[in-house]
């Protein structure tokens, strides 16, 4: 079924986007992860405007990390604290990545830009994850416990000013360094249309060192910060919010994320991480692949309104 | 039986005194609305010519500037290299004749009115590549034919009797807001002797056109209704999961 998008001025096929969000949501149930690096290149595939796409993606981000921050809450795994500083780098962030964006959009650089980043992000997080995986399959190596996390800061990070004390997460720390991985989520939410969650969690695990328990749940209400922000950015500033894909993208991932708790039971742990890791790389391969066979028509045109 | 109704009104329109070398046309519709379901539209035009000459009809979109864009090779990966804008290009173009273009009038004659691809010369104020304009342009055609905003291949007037005729096109859903303009063209020993312009009116209506006044309007209370949305979804779906 055909539906025309008010904003993007076009139709698109109501069913495939349903899919396609299904699928995203699916895989959120599962690896709790928001699915914006599957739904957001393959957006842009299908003809829909970058602009609109990364948009629209913002609330659809936003509906999937605030299911997941309710039960988060409710099981007491968010260190609030630590959060609202993330978040105060986020909106940083994401006001930067919303100037870049529109930067890149005029110079004709922002589907080359997008590509590659998720390339590169994609690229990075997925070989780590395999080998860790991996790693951890075969020689059963004890992972960082769920309350304590004996990871010690660098020295560079230990030397930081405006110390804080996070008791949730047991750590004293410069608040620059939680700020700081807040903006770089900011960033790519708004430039790539992605939650940003699978560069959060390790970044919060390895150079944060908070315990792994409370990392899904802080790193999901910082996004739901920053999505919410990226949003009114996007509507307001670039008029690239369209709600009617935003209502497709949102009923498919909520959909999806209900088949995924059935199956999440029988997939676990090093499996799924496994099978997450071997995603990511499939999709980095096809935009490889996009980015570096030369293409039929060498020539694009933009339409300015 | 919209259609009988049309040439039954022209039939009237033109008495049977009527001075030679004229034609005249309308729309099936004058107006393309635009609504949730739209999946493009197809746009007839009827007209009654007097005289024994040949007609051509040009549809001639909004115009917007537009970049072009070459990619090349960085580093092995295909990215675009500065671009030409040009001024002024229509979104949407097409145009039928009653016979084939070269037989209907001289080129000139085509392109001073707008007959064909070639009258197609959008002009730029780019100060790169001077010289390589004609490619651009060309490449410009190209994509747009590509997206089937412009004519690939010949459409020609059918004729209904000796001196009716119509005309048919098609607006993609991707076509473009806005004015469009149609022009129908009759040529007689290769002169142009009659012009008739008739508008178009390709707009949102209904559910669709609130949304985007809404969102052009009141952008900010647009952005907290999707805002809205989303976290009654997240609700709704945080809801279903606590009780499985």
């Amino acid at each position: 079924m055909q539906v025309y998008l008010p904003i993007a001025e076009m139709a698109v096929p109501a069913e495939t986007i349903l899919m396609v969000s299904g699928v995203a949501g699916f895989l959120s149930a599962i690896f709790g992860i928001g699915g914006g690096f599957l739904t957001t290149p393959f957006l842009i595939f299908m003809g829909i405007p970058p602009a609109v796409s990364v948009g629209t993606q913002c609330p659809q981000l936003l509906a999937s990390s605030f299911a997941g921050v309710l039960g988060h809450l409710q099981k007491g795994n968010v260190d609030v604290k630590i959060g609202l500083v993330m978040m105060v780098g986020g909106l940083l962030g994401t006001v930067l990545g919303t100037l870049l964006f529109k930067i890149l959009e005029q110079t004709g650089q922002i589907d080359f830009a997008i590509s590659f980043l998720y390339i590169v992000l994609l690229a990075i997080t997925g070989c780590l994850m395999l080998s860790e995986s991996v790693m951890t399959m075969l020689f059963k190596k004890k992972g960082i416990s769920a309350e304590f996390n004996e990871q010690k800061p660098s020295a560079f990070i230990a030397r930081l000013p405006y110390k804080m004390r996070f008791a949730r997460s047991k750590l004293y720390i410069s608040a620059l360094v939680p700020a700081g991985i807040g903006f770089i989520g900011g960033v790519m939410t708004s430039i790539l249309g992605l939650g940003g969650g699978f560069i959060l969690v390790p970044a919060m695990i390895y150079i944060l060192g908070m315990p792994s328990l409370l990392v899904t749940g802080t790193s999901l209400f910082q996004i739901i910060f920053t999505t919410a922000f990226s949003t009114v950015l996007h509507a307001v500033a670039n008029h690239t919010v369209d709600i009617m894909l935003g209502v497709i993208l949102i009923a498919g991932s909520v959909l999806g994320a209900q088949v995924g708790i059935v199956f999440s039971r029988f997939i676990k742990g090093v499996t799924a991480r496994v099978l997450l890791a071997l995603i990511m790389l499939m999709v980095c391969f096809f935009l490889v692949a996009q980015l570096y066979v030369r293409p039929e028509e060498l020539y694009s045109t933009v339409v300015w309104s | 039986m919209k259609n009988l109704f049309f040439i039954f009104m022209l039939l009237i329109a033109v008495p049977a005194h009527a001075q030679q070398d004229t034609v005249t046309v309308d729309l099936a519709e004058d107006h393309v609305d635009i609504t949730t379901g739209f999946n493009g539209a197809n746009l007839s035009l009827f007209g009654v010519k007097n005289g024994g000459g040949q007609v051509a009809i040009v549809v001639t979109g909004p115009t917007h500037d537009m970049t072009v864009r070459k990619k090349e090779k960085v580093f092995g990966a295909w990215m675009n290299s500065t671009g030409i804008t040009f001024d002024d290009v229509p979104v949407y173009y097409s145009y039928a004749t009653s016979v084939p273009e070269g037989e209907l009038a001289p080129e000139a004659t085509l392109r001073n009115n707008n007959i064909g691809l070639t009258s197609i010369q959008p002009t730029s104020t780019s100060w790169f590549g001077q010289g390589l304009r004609g490619e651009y342009r060309d490449a410009l055609v190209r994509n747009k034919q590509a997206q089937g905003l412009y004519p690939k291949e010949e459409n020609l007037v059918k004729t209904l009797s000796d001196n009716f005729f119509r005309a048919d096109f098609y607006l993609p859903a991707h076509a473009g807001l806005g004015t469009y303009e149609i022009k129908t063209i009759y040529f007689r020993n290769n002169t142009v002797r009659d012009v008739k312009t008739k508008k178009l009116r390709v707009a949102q209506i209904g559910t669709s056109a609130r949304i985007l006044n809404f969102s052009e309007r009141h952008a900010f209370v647009y952005a907290l209704l999707c805002i809205g949305i989303a976290l009654f979804a997240g609700w709704i779906s945080n809801r279903i999961r606590y009780r499985s």
